[in-house]
């Protein structure tokens, strides 16, 4: 039965060669295997032959003398002859056209051969009807076509030159030829039937094969094409989250450098008002007028109303002065401080890309101590600030990143208490050492009771860009909580609702020098 | 329908020799050669096949010294054998056959001829063969005096009598040697049997020699 196929891929050039080439090939394979087969066939023919010469007539005789009967000879000799070409040309070139050619000639030749060692009876000839069988296992009708031939000369020779050996009779019937004829045409008829529908088979199995295979090839190939598209896409997502996250991280700079800006603006104005309304100009005027009385300094500081003020003025302006530069001092190292904090918080940045941590011993409560200084004087005005700190040894961290996001909730609970009236407004500090799940963490604590965060709003505070600022980003305490979690920390928040304050815990994984207190969750 | 080759010979116009450029034509040639020696064998075995024994000479009539009843109102057969000659096999089924079908009209009597320093013809598988077949008789030949009486010289040679002990026919019943099947031999005497004229009275022998 042919495999049906619609597919108008068919009638591709390329699917009909490969169809072609399949065929070619599966043929070539009945071939060879036919005439391997059927050289065992012949070469048992001829062992055949022989045993039954030796058995039926092995000699004849002429009175009491006997000598070997011609039958043997026939078979030995004759019988060799017949088989000797075709079993070389199956051995040496299975598969090859005139090979199985040549097999059908023998095979009709062996048939003959073995009638005529078996008395001609009639059970013999059935070697002739089985031998076509045989051959129909070529599948290819031309094969028997040369096997009906050999039949065919054989009895028009012999019916021509001895009709008795054909027929029986000196004088046969032509009626007698095509009975003959006629059985084997019957059965050729539906063996050569049998090979053409077979071929027809085995064409639509190529066909259906060649086409399976041009169909995988091209899927194949869409495969790669789609696989491609598909890595095209995920690099332009990953370019695009690249660029989200530099936008991120460019965001996270500019946040928490303008977290550390405004006290470095603080600082610098404090500075520039300080400088500009110095004390310095009064010791320019001191200064002027003892070079106006410098004929007579002497008279003029004892004895001169104004002039005797100078010496307590003087000094009493340089206690001002001293005072001044220590305050100037203390503005000028925030300043610095900022300045390198700002310088570090790029750095960092610049160092997430290359996923480089760097973690050193610092004081965990200096780093508290440092995040409230970059807040500024004013901002930290009407606060109250409690500390809590556990004494602890020095403790390996990234230093600049747990400042930062200290920063981040110092800044946030001072803009929380705004709204508590003055004199009540409070931020508690705290630090202390805990141990979860055998890993010890450093806690900080940053508690205010400001404005409190609504229940419904606790889930998103962290996320990004959810904001209650007026004028805020959504950023910080977002960019804070990825950050503890790039520590291997955390940071949660508690708050009982609005205007009840809240707490942000920040936990991060360190190892300390010494032993110290810890504190219990 | 042979499409042997692959590369083409060439015809050297000048001398007419065609130069074999490849494998396959050489092939072809050999297979020729190989066809022809095939042909040439069986050419000689059907030249034995049909070679024949020498032509019997019997009697006119059925001789009154031989060692054989004959039955009245039934013709009489007389099949001359060599116990062990391999071709007398097809003309013993041939019998088998004539026996088969004229079972009234016809009795039959193998003769086997009994050789020197040979088994008893008892022995051998024709002679096994005969005394099975119905209305024949197997007889032992120990001198060849039958045969003579005969004229028989070949293993597988039949005469028919008539009712009247007039010979009707004499000769071979297989058409080539050592083959069962039709043959005019068998033919001729059915006709006797069955009362038509026969075709011909003497037919080919083909079998081993009595003497």
């Amino acid at each position: 039965m042919t495999i049906p196929s619609t597919s108008p891929a068919i009638e591709l050039p390329e699917v009909i060669q490969r169809s072609n080439e399949l065929l070619a090939g599966h043929q070539q394979t009945i071939w060879r295997r036919t005439d391997r087969l059927f050289a065992g066939l012949l070469g048992f023919e001829w062992i055949a032959g022989i045993i039954l010469a030796l058995w039926r007539s092995p000699t004849t005789w002429s009175g009491p003398a006997a000598s070997v009967h011609p039958h043997v000879y026939s078979a030995t000799i004759l019988g060799a002859l017949c088989i000797v070409l075709p079993i070389y040309m199956a051995m040496t070139r299975p598969g090859f056209i005139l090979t199985r050619h040549l097999i059908a000639v023998s095979q009709m030749l062996m048939s003959g051969l073995l009638i005529h060692l078996g008395d001609g009876r009639i059970e013999m000839h059935f070697h002739i009807f089985g031998s076509l069988a045989f051959l129909a296992f070529y599948r290819d009708w031309r094969v028997l076509v040369s096997a009906s031939g050999i039949v065919a000369i054989d009895h028009l020779v012999r019916g021509m030159f001895l009709p008795q050996s054909v027929y029986g009779a000196f004088a046969a019937s032509n009626w007698r030829t095509l009975e003959h004829a006629g059985w084997v045409v019957f059965e050729n008829l539906f063996l050569v039937a049998s090979c053409v529908q077979a071929v027809r088979e085995m064409r639509g199995i190529a066909d259906h094969r060649a086409l399976l295979e041009h169909n995988h090839r091209d899927v194949g190939r869409q495969v790669q094409e789609r696989t491609q598209q598909l890595n095209d896409a995920q690099a332009s997502l990953m370019k695009a989250a690249r660029s989200a996250g530099m936008a991120e991280i460019a965001t996270s700079v500019l946040h928490n450098v303008g977290n550390v800006l405004n006290s470095v603006n603080v600082s610098a104005t404090i500075v520039a008002d300080r400088l500009k309304n110095s004390e310095i100009s009064t010791l320019a005027k001191v200064s002027e007028l003892i070079t106006q009385n410098r004929g007579d300094l002497a008279n003029y500081l004892t004895h001169d109303e104004r002039g005797r003020l100078v010496p307590d003025f003087v000094t009493q302006l340089a206690v001002e002065l001293e005072s001044e530069q220590k305050m100037l001092i203390g503005e000028v190292n925030g300043l610095a401080k900022g300045i390198e904090h700002i310088k570090q918080i790029v750095a960092a940045q610049q160092n997430m890309a290359k996923k480089v941590t760097l973690r050193t011993a610092v004081d965990a409560a200096e780093l508290v101590e440092s995040a409230l200084a970059m807040q500024g004087a004013a901002s930290m005005s009407q606060i109250e600030i409690v500390r809590n700190y556990d004494k602890l040894p020095r403790a390996m961290l990234d230093e600049h990143q747990v400042l930062q996001i200290l920063i981040n909730l110092i800044s946030n609970a001072t803009q929380a208490v705004r709204e508590t009236a003055p004199g009540k407004r409070q931020i508690s500090l705290s630090v202390c050492r805990a141990v979860t799940e055998n890993q010890t963490m450093l806690r900080y604590q940053v508690c205010d009771n400001g404005m409190g965060i609504a229940a419904e709003n606790i889930g998103r505070i962290f996320s990004h860009g959810f904001t209650t600022k007026e004028n805020g980003h959504g950023f910080g305490l977002h960019s804070a909580a990825n950050a503890a979690c790039e520590m291997g920390g955390s940071l949660t928040v508690k708050s009982e609702g609005i205007n009840l304050g809240a707490a942000f815990t920040l936990e991060v994984p360190i190892t300390f020098a010494e032993e110290s207190v810890s504190c219990n969750r | 329908m042979l499409n042997l080759t692959h590369r083409k010979s060439q015809v050297d116009a000048g001398n007419g020799i065609v130069h074999i450029m490849g494998k396959p034509a050489f092939c072809r040639i050999i297979a020729i050669i190989w066809f022809m020696a095939i042909i040439a064998g069986f050419a000689i075995v059907w030249k034995f096949d049909v070679t024949a024994g020498p032509m019997p000479h019997p009697s006119a009539s059925f001789p009154t010294n031989a060692p054989l009843a004959r039955e009245a109102g039934r013709a009489t057969l007389v099949m001359m054998l060599h116990p062990h000659c391999p071709c007398s096999r097809a003309s013993m089924t041939e019998l088998e056959k004539l026996m088969g079908t004229n079972p009234l009209t016809v009795k039959a009597h193998l003769v086997f001829s009994q050789q020197a320093r040979q088994p008893d013809v008892s022995q051998s598988e024709l002679w096994k063969r005969a005394v099975q077949i119905p209305h024949a008789v197997a007889v032992k030949d120990s001198d060849g005096t039958v045969s003579s009486m005969f004229g028989a010289h070949t293993s597988g040679e039949v005469f028919l009598y008539d009712a009247d002990g007039i010979i009707r026919f004499a000769g071979g019943i297989t058409a080539s040697r050592g083959h069962e099947g039709d043959s005019d031999g068998r033919a001729a005497i059915q006709a006797v049997l069955d009362d038509n004229a026969p075709a011909m009275m003497q037919t080919p022998v083909f079998g081993c020699s009595l003497r």
